[in-house]
């Protein structure tokens, strides 16, 4: 009796020992305080680098438990995660491009700067996301021309990817850079022209640019 | 103060306000700009992006999830809207108004369907300014949070060659250019570190120079690049070279390389050829001339 009771105060110590190792483990959450935050938060109970002749591997061994694990009052996502802390930032200097009223003697223009800055060190593209609305033929030969009917748009700035007009459709590349920058400016410059032939009417499009790193 | 000067100054006045209103502009940020998440076939993982209005008004903002694609050039761009990975990130909140200057947390749910083969995906989490203005052209401004969604897995690093060349094939100059042009057939994306041997013909190494190839390359996604090698250490002599390429990949760290050859005839040999020539052929000349009548 008096060794079984022994047995248990012992038990007792190491649980109580190596109890909050685990804890942890179960407890995976954001942290906060008032000087940070960590959003994408997990925690490892192993990981070595190995290498041979043919391979080196760095591995971890974690997630415990991987995947979803659920009960009647909790939901737990397990697995691998791990996010830049970098910042991207857009500025667009003018929203609104009025390019006026066309006419088949010259070419209308109207212009617009995108800034990106970034911390992001394999840098940034700034594109077209998407293009919606009713607009001209887009421009096919590199040149928007007066007295034809063509759109299109031209880059100018340090990091811009192509010196000729472009038609804006989605997922045109304007501008990129393969490092972190700290302020780049895009030109942008929308141009219509119309020939004699055109159809009059009233010409509207959203075009969204967007910026996201290089991965 | 007489009313002319009073009225000059209010028109001064009003002239300046006029000058000083700024178009409507967008302006925001995004922090993290990228990231990996491991998720199971059948899995769902929580992502945190915090969206900051950096513009000088108030301004409503639009969240949603997109598929990404990298470009040839290794640019981030939109992917098709019927693209596998299209649904799959959705935002807790998709609509919401920040004032100047204030930041917002919100989480996205990225959910893989069961059933998913394993590999990576790009997803990018994206915040839009939403546009006030109508009518004319409108430009919106959006940013996104790239993520490479890992489907948990067997997964293969493959990359391959699918051409090179070398140009020209004969030259007197010491600077040459080669094209690689690079193809990641595996199912992750590959960071890439290369290299460039210039090798006698008989093996010797002459020079060795690193090349840049760019960021991490996707699956399925080809990449061209175009390096140039300085010819040092060659001999005065015409010879043939080799240029050896080497392409160390991935975190298995495995390597492909690829051999192009070219000749390398000095100038300043051909221009004693020309010399030693013209020397050999002047007495003749002078004799034949000598001879005329």
């Amino acid at each position: 009796m008096k060794s079984s009771s022994k047995i248990i105060r012992a038990t007792l110590i190491v649980m109580a020992a190596i109890g909050p190792l685990f804890y942890p483990l179960i407890s995976y959450s954001a942290m906060s305080s008032t000087n940070f935050r960590i959003d994408a938060d997990s925690f490892d109970v192993g990981g070595i680098h190995s290498s041979s002749s043919a391979f080196t591997l760095d591995d971890s061994i974690s997630g415990s438990p991987f995947g979803t694990v659920t009960s009647t009052s909790f939901e737990l996502r397990g697995g691998f995660q791990s996010m830049s802390g970098n910042t991207l930032s857009l500025s667009i200097s003018n929203s609104s491009v009025a390019l006026g009223t066309l006419s088949a003697s010259a070419v209308a223009s109207g212009s617009t700067v995108a800034t990106v800055v970034t911390d992001a060190d394999t840098g940034y593209t700034l594109s077209v996301g998407s293009v919606s609305g009713a607009g001209l033929t887009g421009v096919s030969d590199g040149t928007v021309t007066a007295g034809a009917q063509e759109y299109g748009v031209a880059v100018a700035g340090g990091d811009r990817l192509f010196s000729n007009d472009r038609a804006v459709a989605a997922s045109l590349a304007l501008a990129a850079s393969n490092v972190a920058v700290a302020s780049s400016a895009t030109t942008l410059t929308f141009k219509a022209a119309i020939s004699t032939a055109s159809t009059a009417a009233t010409y509207n499009q959203t075009i969204t640019l967007t910026a996201s790193a290089n991965f | 103060m007489p009313f002319r000067i009073r009225l000059v100054i209010l028109v001064v006045v009003l002239l300046g306000g006029a000058f000083l209103v700024v178009p409507a502009a967008r302006a925001l940020s995004i922090s993290p700009v990228k990231g990996v998440v491991t998720v199971e076939p059948g899995g769902a993982s929580r992502v945190a992006v915090t969206i900051t209005n950096t513009d000088p008004a108030s301004a409503q903002f639009s969240l949603f999830g997109v598929a990404l694609r990298q470009d040839s050039e290794g640019h981030t761009l939109r992917g098709a809207p019927g693209d596998e990975a299209a649904q799959w990130a959705v935002p807790d909140t998709n609509l919401f108004v920040l004032e100047s200057g204030s930041k917002r947390t919100v989480f996205f749910t990225v959910t893989v369907p069961a059933g998913t083969s394993a590999g990576s995906r790009l997803v990018g989490l994206v915040a839009r300014q939403q546009s006030l203005s109508e009518g004319g052209t409108a430009v919106t401004a959006e940013l996104a949070t790239v993520l490479s969604v890992q489907v948990a897995g067997i997964v293969t690093e493959n990359l391959s060659f699918t051409a090179t060349r070398l140009t020209p094939g004969i030259t007197w100059k010491k600077n040459w250019q080669f094209q690689l042009d690079l193809k990641n057939t595996g199912s992750v994306e590959l960071t890439l570190e290369g290299s460039a041997e210039l090798r006698s013909f008989a093996g010797a190494v002459l020079a060795q120079e690193k090349i840049y190839l760019g960021n991490q390359l996707f699956p399925g996604v080809s990449r061209s690049l175009s390096q140039s090698i300085t010819g040092q250490n060659i001999g005065y002599w015409p010879a043939r070279y080799r240029v050896v390429s080497r392409v160390r990949y991935g975190k298995t760290g495995q390597e492909v390389f690829s051999e192009n050859t070219i000749w390398y005839v000095p100038r300043t040999l051909l221009i004693w050829l020309s010399a030693t020539l013209v020397l050999a052929l002047s007495p003749a000349l002078f004799l034949r001339r000598k001879k005329l009548p």
